[in-house]
């Protein structure tokens, strides 16, 4: 594995806040750290048990639905609506082999507005 | 887990779990098989005991327990392969069911010694898990799976300095080929408490991070490699119109085979027992006792057998596809689709599968995790048109519309989509009611593809047939006993009429034998309507017919129905003894004989109406007593099983209800 950590040419000019979006955003080849907050108590447990635990860095493998990421030499699918609620801070280097694409993601609003949204009704999978 | 430190670990008192008293070498009778789900745990069982397995629930429980032996040095040693679990303190089934077995809480599957497997592809997470086990304090082996993958990737595992770090010996195994097996079974003599070289305050997380790197060389090269062809083979597989299309394919290719291919030995066996029951028959002759041994123990051997094919070919085909790594990927294809009706992806498969046979689907619901959704699949399974059900829509469509194919064949088609949307349906009201809960998060490890053992599969389907016939066929053929017995008894007289046509018959031997052969024949027919009109079943269907009357069902109709509830297939042989034609008759004269046959005041027997009714009956009625024991088997509880019953007939009666009157409302009687 040969994974360039060479840092974008315009990084200095980028602001010092990494940006976060939901991991549902993320391309294929995408490297990223993890927040698994937004989940419940019994889905951060088992995720973790899994090895995707807090600030675990993955790289995407497909992204949609489901998202497969990929934790040293596991990889798990990840349907939509779980994948929807990990934030994800995109690592600020070249993926393998492709152009860096993180701009384009659209971050996510600030953390109150997600929990307003959640509070007033969000779709559970049961 | 990752949060545990030296000091959680080293007393199993403080962390909450009890601790087994260690045995001593010469003491290990019964070991343990844990391990994370996809570490090629089966394949190392499968290895270890060959036939010499058995599958059974744990106490208290649902989840598969299978048992084995395998011989270790001098002595014989029982193996119990727990349930793969990613964590022991996690709130499900399988993990529960490990920890209490670990603990010493289950006495009848405590083990001595535990084996933990774990992945050399997947390091990090397995020691990890690894690390949480030893809380149990049991004396414990490590043995490292998928070596020969982590070897192809570039890694080079050490056992022993691993044995450095856990303190406990540590054995490379391949349960596909079987090299270490030898000396995991020499190891068993030595396993000892693994106690994790854990630093003071070091926490789990970093102790498997430091062991890999003093081990095989860093996480960094533990698999972190980046796999192109997995990743297309992913996407393709998990696409939304590619992956459907290759889920459909690959299901049409699993259906045929299974209906080509069981279908001779169905036919085999069906033969087989017809022929034994003659044999049976001219040994013992037609007295109870020939009766018995002919039509109600060889009937029931025959009953039970006869799935015995096609559950077999399904979890064959079934085992060599979720070994590929291809299953855990087509329940996502499916997920989008099955959890707007509250069930997970992987209910597919089973829900297919019960188009060929309720038998297999809901023994095949064992590949979804989570126990709510099981029972929900358990439950909607037989609501799928299943090969049964084939002879009776034949019947009744040809009926509703004859000479009209293409509305017989729309008719026909029909039946399987109501069929199917009831199941959907009531799997949707079954998890907002009796199964609400919360669901398993749709969360799956993806395993590595790879090429699947014949080996392991064979070992499955096995186990699988074996389970099937001690359980669920031992039940199977006590109710085709019982149901024997209800419409063989009382004996009815010989009728007057068949005794005129008999007696003509004996008078026509000599000149016309051909007439006196087709007189007798018409002679046992009436006496068999008769002994069936007479017998407790055919009583039962006088009482039960002020039920049946609203959905037009006359007497005839109500005993044929009653008796389909052993098997809906007999609904057809049954009708045409009441109307007076050879069960095994055929064609259009069959059609023409049941179009002009009538009920005891004269109206005929199938009106448009009727014929409607007991199509929608037939299609949500649960008809099939085996269907019902192996629903109790699999959920555990008769409890299950009578709630299935109650609803899918209750069901059926009200669809049939509003058919009948429906059509008498817009005139069709």
């Amino acid at each position: 594995m040969t994974f360039s950590m060479t840092p974008r040419p315009d990084s200095l000019s980028r602001p010092a806040e990494p940006r976060r979006v939901p991991l549902t955003q993320l391309k294929r080849g995408d490297r990223a750290t993890l927040e698994l907050k937004d989940l419940s108590a019994h889905e951060t447990q088992l995720l973790g048990a899994m090895g995707l635990s807090e600030h675990c860095e993955v790289r995407v493998c497909r992204a949609g639905t489901p998202c497969i990421v990929q934790i040293e030499a596991t990889r798990l699918g990840i349907a939509a609506d779980v994948a929807a609620k990990i934030v994800a801070t995109p690592c600020e280097c070249y993926p393998e082999g492709g152009q860096h694409h993180t701009s384009r993601l659209s971050p996510l609003p600030p953390r109150d507005d997600r929990e307003n949204k959640r509070a007033s009704g969000q779709p559970n999978r049961s | 887990m990752a949060s545990h430190t030296a000091d959680d670990l080293s007393s199993g008192v403080a962390s909450g779990t009890p601790v087994a008293a260690p045995r001593a070498p010469e003491q290990v009778r019964r070991v343990a098989l844990v391990g994370n789900p996809n570490v090629g745990k089966t394949t190392l069982f499968n290895r270890l005991c060959g036939l010499r397995a058995k599958t059974a629930n744990f106490p208290g429980s649902t989840v598969d327990a299978r048992v084995g032996t395998c011989i270790a040095g001098d002595r014989t040693v029982e193996v119990v392969d727990l349930p793969g679990v990613y964590a022991l303190d996690l709130d499900l089934p399988e993990s529960r069911l490990c920890r209490d077995c670990l603990s010493g809480q289950l006495s009848e599957c405590q083990p001595d010694a535990m084996i933990v497997v774990i992945d050399a592809t997947n390091l990090t997470r397995n020691l990890q898990f690894l690390a949480s086990v030893t809380r149990a304090g049991l004396p414990t082996i490590v043995a490292i799976t998928m070596a020969d993958i982590a070897v192809r990737k570039g890694l080079s595992i050490d056992a022993r300095l691993i044995a450095e770090h856990v303190r406990c010996p540590v054995v490379i195994v391949s349960g596909r080929s079987g090299n270490g097996i030898d000396q995991l079974m020499q190891a068993i003599s030595r396993a000892a408490p693994c106690r994790p070289t854990l630093r003071e305050g070091e926490t789990v997380n970093a102790w498997a991070t430091r062991v890999i790197e003093e081990s095989v060389g860093g996480s960094h090269v533990a698999g972190t490699d980046h796999d192109s062809v997995a990743d297309r083979l992913d996407a393709a597989f998990t696409h939304p119109i590619a992956g459907s299309a290759i889920f459909a394919g690959v299901m049409a290719l699993l259906f045929l085979a299974i209906f080509s291919l069981a279908k001779f030995p169905m036919d085999g066996i069906d033969w087989l027992f017809g022929v034994f029951g003659s044999l049976v028959t001219e040994w013992f002759g037609e007295g109870p006792l020939g009766s018995l041994l002919s039509q109600g123990i060889v009937g029931g051997l025959a009953g039970t057998l006869v799935f015995l094919p096609q559950i077999c070919l399904l979890f064959f085909l079934l085992t060599l596809l979720e070994d590929t790594g291809y299953l855990a990927r087509a329940a996502f294809v499916m997920d989008r689709v099955m959890c707007r009706f509250g069930l997970p992806g992987q209910a597919f498969v089973p829900l297919l599968s019960s188009h060929a046979c309720a038998l297999p689907g809901i023994m095949s619901t064992r590949l979804i995790p989570d126990h709510r959704d099981r029972i929900a699949t358990i439950l909607v399974a037989p609501f799928m048109s299943c090969s049964a059900r084939v002879p009776v829509y034949v019947l009744l469509t040809t009926l509703l519309f004859r000479n009209q194919p293409i509305l017989a064949g729309l008719a026909f088609t029909a039946c399987y989509l109501i069929g199917a949307t009831a199941a959907l349906l009531t799997a949707l009201l079954l998890r907002k009611s009796v199964l609400r809960g919360r669901s398993r998060p749709m969360v799956l490890e993806l395993p590595s593809y790879k090429m699947p053992s014949i080996r392991s599969a064979l070992y499955t389907t096995y186990d699988r047939a074996k389970t099937f016939l001690v359980n669920a066929g031992t039940m199977i053929m006590a109710i085709c006993i019982v149901m024997w017995w209800l419409s063989a008894y009382p004996k009815a007289d010989a009728t007057a009429e068949a005794q005129v046509l008999r007696a003509q018959a004996e008078s026509l031997v000599a000149t016309n034998p051909s007439e006196a052969e087709s007189l007798n024949s018409s002679a046992d027919h009436i006496d068999l309507r008769n002994q069936r009109t007479h017998s407790f079943a055919g009583r039962l269907g006088s009482i039960a017919e002020p039920i049946f009357a609203p959905l037009g069902f006359d007497r005839q109709l109500t005993f044929a129905t009653l008796t389909s509830f052993l098997a809906r297939e007999v609904f057809a042989s049954t009708t045409k003894i009441l109307v007076g034609l050879d069960e095994n008759a055929e064609g259009e004269g069959v059609i023409a004989t049941l179009e002009q046959a009538k009920r005891d005041d004269g109206t005929p027997l199938f009106t448009p109406a009727t014929s409607a009714s007991l199509l929608v009956f037939f299609v949500l009625a649960m008809q099939c007593l085996p269907t019902l024991a192996v629903t109790r088997r699999e959920s555990g509880s008769w409890r299950w099983a009578a709630l299935q019953f109650a609803w899918m007939s209750g069901l059926a009666y009200v669809a049939a209800f509003l058919t009948y009157r429906g059509l008498h409302l817009f005139g069709v009687g």
